[in-house]
């Protein structure tokens, strides 16, 4: 018989990840959200809500600590960063796969454009939705990562790209699992 | 404490995938927050993503569920961590490949859609959509990955017996037969051929080595059944195995599944020769009876001509009435021919001992048979063919104590002689198909003018035979 869940909401990911696993997944879980911010244009209020609505509050109950959870990406810029414990990345990815869920429509539609084109041999910047996620994702990438890490153009629209492709995954049943085992095998 | 109780049918439903599942559930799921049950069948449907074009169609068993699901569920996520690798991957076990980012080849392993094709194309939403409904399958239950089978213990018990038993016989026959033997021991060859039948097995390598020489005694047949007997084996191997390559067909989910390729006529050429290795059928029928497997075929009837010279040649061979009746335990259970009872009856009467055989006839007057060969052959049918297949589920059906019900599956192959289906004909059958020894779906079976859909029927006495299916099933 399974352990009772937990009140808590966050601590009912599974795995625990080390403390030098951690660095990868902020980086990770803030890229999957520049993903969504691009694609469906959310911004904090959305984020916040969500996290209300997940019984999250405590870990993210206004902007400036939504903030500075995302400012713990080891790729953005600036100072002040802090130390994201499990906790709270565990309330980022609940939060993401939520928000992918509600926008799940709007994510399928833009994955199916995505393979129309690519079976068409068209760029996928000529398509109108997948072209003004692309530029916002670019946009998004150059504003805020340290520019130390930018990639090439190329290399930004297959990163923007994949991550569109993995939100069809984490918006379904078993996105939460998914993203949470993804972020933790990918940051060993 | 694995004791299960009746079928569950579950559905689930993604945009372009749908998933339909008949489970049984186990008792442990008392000990679970789930139930967990074990997925005898399933369907798998993967519509197109513009919702044009035929969905493609998989079905298949508890056997080949378990690995279709893992290999899914693994690929899934080892492409979300852009780490897809094949060094592992087993041609017969179901996996995945990835054609760009957007779209994966799924590679069906022994499996096949309901078009003979052995790799299904999948888009990415088509990929989610699959991860999906297995997600909504884990959610609700929990699948077993082995398989239930409570009547594991009962069936060795019934071995047990039935070597006893035999033993039990040997001995009193013996008993009884001894002093007429030690009488008649000095008489001639002739007074020696009922022992030996009895005792073949141990005189079998001098059989063997006398059956080489020119001279075609009894146990040149006895031994030549026993070539026959292993000889399914042997062509099982060599008739498959040029088939995948040969045959290795995809077709997309996005639509247009690309038509089956039918095997190669000269194919079932080979087969049709170990035949001509098998032993001189023993009754009179055996000149009419090639000219039943020809009922039965729906197609090659350029096999015909090559065939029928074949067999008339060991019908115009010396026969002995004397084959070593040991051997004919099999073949009684598949006396009833496809042409009639009459010729299954007819053998009974020449056979003698025929309790079992006529038990058979009685139970499926309709039904076709094994595939009408004389019944000294009828214990080596043709490797890979449909008469193989009935022969081994034959060996494998081992009924339940509490049936008493005839369990009728309809088989459905593919154009290409791929078992693709087995549809029960009822809850009753699709309770009983884990336990029915009806090989797996995706074994390749190459009928050549056998039936596309046969009927199988599975007696509650042990026997099993077959019939034609009506083509709408």
């Amino acid at each position: 018989v399974e352990s009772p869940q937990s009140p808590k909401p966050a601590t009912n990911l599974g795995p625990v990840p080390a403390p030098e696993q951690l660095d990868s997944i902020k980086a990770q879980l803030d890229l999957v959200l520049l993903a969504l911010e691009a694609l469906v244009g959310l911004g904090s209020e959305a984020m916040l809500e969500a996290a209300q609505k997940l019984g999250l509050a405590d870990l993210m109950g206004d902007r400036v600590t939504l903030w500075r959870l995302r400012q713990a990406s080891p790729l953005r810029k600036g100072q002040g960063r802090k130390k994201l414990d499990v906790d709270e990345a565990r309330g980022l990815v609940l939060v993401s796969v939520h928000l992918a869920q509600q926008h799940q429509t709007r994510i399928r539609e833009a994955v199916t454009l995505l393979e129309t084109a690519t079976a068409q041999n068209k760029p996928p910047h000529r398509v109108a939705l997948l072209g003004d996620y692309l530029d916002a994702f670019n946009n998004f990438y150059e504003d805020r990562m340290t520019p130390d890490e930018l990639p090439t153009p190329e290399h930004l629209r297959d990163l923007a790209l994949k991550l569109l492709v993995d939100l069809v995954f984490y918006s379904q049943t078993g996105g939460t699992r998914r993203l949470w085992l993804a972020l933790l095998e990918r940051s060993r | 404490m694995t004791s299960t109780t009746l079928l569950t049918p579950l559905r689930y439903d993604s945009p372009t995938v749908t998933l339909e599942v008949s489970a049984r559930e186990a008792a442990v799921s008392q000990w679970s927050d789930k139930p967990v049950v074990q997925v005898l069948r399933y369907q798998l449907y993967i519509r197109p993503l513009g919702g044009e074009g035929d969905p493609v169609e998989l079905r298949g068993d508890r056997a080949s569920f378990v690995p279709l699901m893992e290999a899914v569920q693994a690929y899934i996520q080892a492409q979300l961590l852009g780490n897809v690798h094949g060094s592992d991957r087993l041609p017969s076990v179901p996996y995945l490949e990835p054609q760009g980012l957007t779209q994966h080849s799924l590679h069906l392993g022994h499996l096949r859609t309901s078009t003979g094709a052995s790799t299904i194309h999948l888009g990415a939403v088509q990929l989610a959509d699959f991860g999906e409904v297995l997600d909504q399958l884990d959610a609700a239950v929990r699948p077993l990955p082995v398989p239930l089978t409570p009547t594991r213990q009962r069936r060795s018990w019934k071995r047990w017996g039935a070597v006893a038993a035999g033993m039990v016989a040997a001995v009193g026959v013996t008993t009884t037969l001894w002093p007429n033997y030690q009488t008649r021991q000095g008489v001639g060859d002739t007074a020696l051929e009922a022992p030996t039948a009895e005792q073949a097995p141990a005189v079998m390598p001098d059989a063997e080595s006398e059956a080489r020489s020119p001279q075609p005694e009894t146990a040149t047949d006895s031994t030549a059944a026993d070539s026959a007997e292993t000889t399914p084996d042997a062509g099982n191997l060599t008739g498959e195995a040029a088939s995948p390559t040969e045959r290795d067909e995809t077709t997309s989910a996005a639509g247009s599944p690309n038509p089956p390729i039918n095997p190669a006529a000269p194919q079932p050429a080979p087969r049709s020769t170990p035949k001509t290795t098998a032993p001189a059928p023993a009754s009179t029928p055996s000149a009419a009876e090639p000219a039943a497997p020809a009922d039965e075929a729906t197609t090659t009837t350029p096999d015909t001509p090559d065939r029928a010279p074949e067999v008339q040649e060991p019908a115009s061979s010396p026969q002995t009435a004397t084959r070593a009746p040991a051997r004919e335990i099999a073949p009684h259970r598949n006396a009833p021919t496809a042409s009639s009872t009459e010729s299954a009856d007819t053998l009974a009467a020449n056979e003698g001992d025929t309790e079992e055989a006529g038990a058979t006839a009685e139970d499926s007057p309709e039904t076709f048979a094994l595939p009408t060969e004389p019944p000294n052959v009828a214990g080596a049918p043709e490797p890979g063919s449909l008469a193989a297949l009935v022969e081994m589920v034959r060996d494998r059906w081992q009924p339940p104590a509490d049936l008493n019900q005839t369990l009728i599956y309809t088989l459905v192959f593919a154009a290409d002689g791929t078992l693709v289906d087995v549809i029960p004909a009822d809850d009753l059958a699709a309770q009983y198909l884990d336990r029915t020894g009806i090989p797996e779906i995706g074994t390749e079976w190459r009928p050549s003018g056998d039936p596309q859909q046969v009927d199988l029927l599975l007696h509650p006495n042990g026997n099993v035979d077959f019939r034609d299916a009506a083509p709408a099933q």
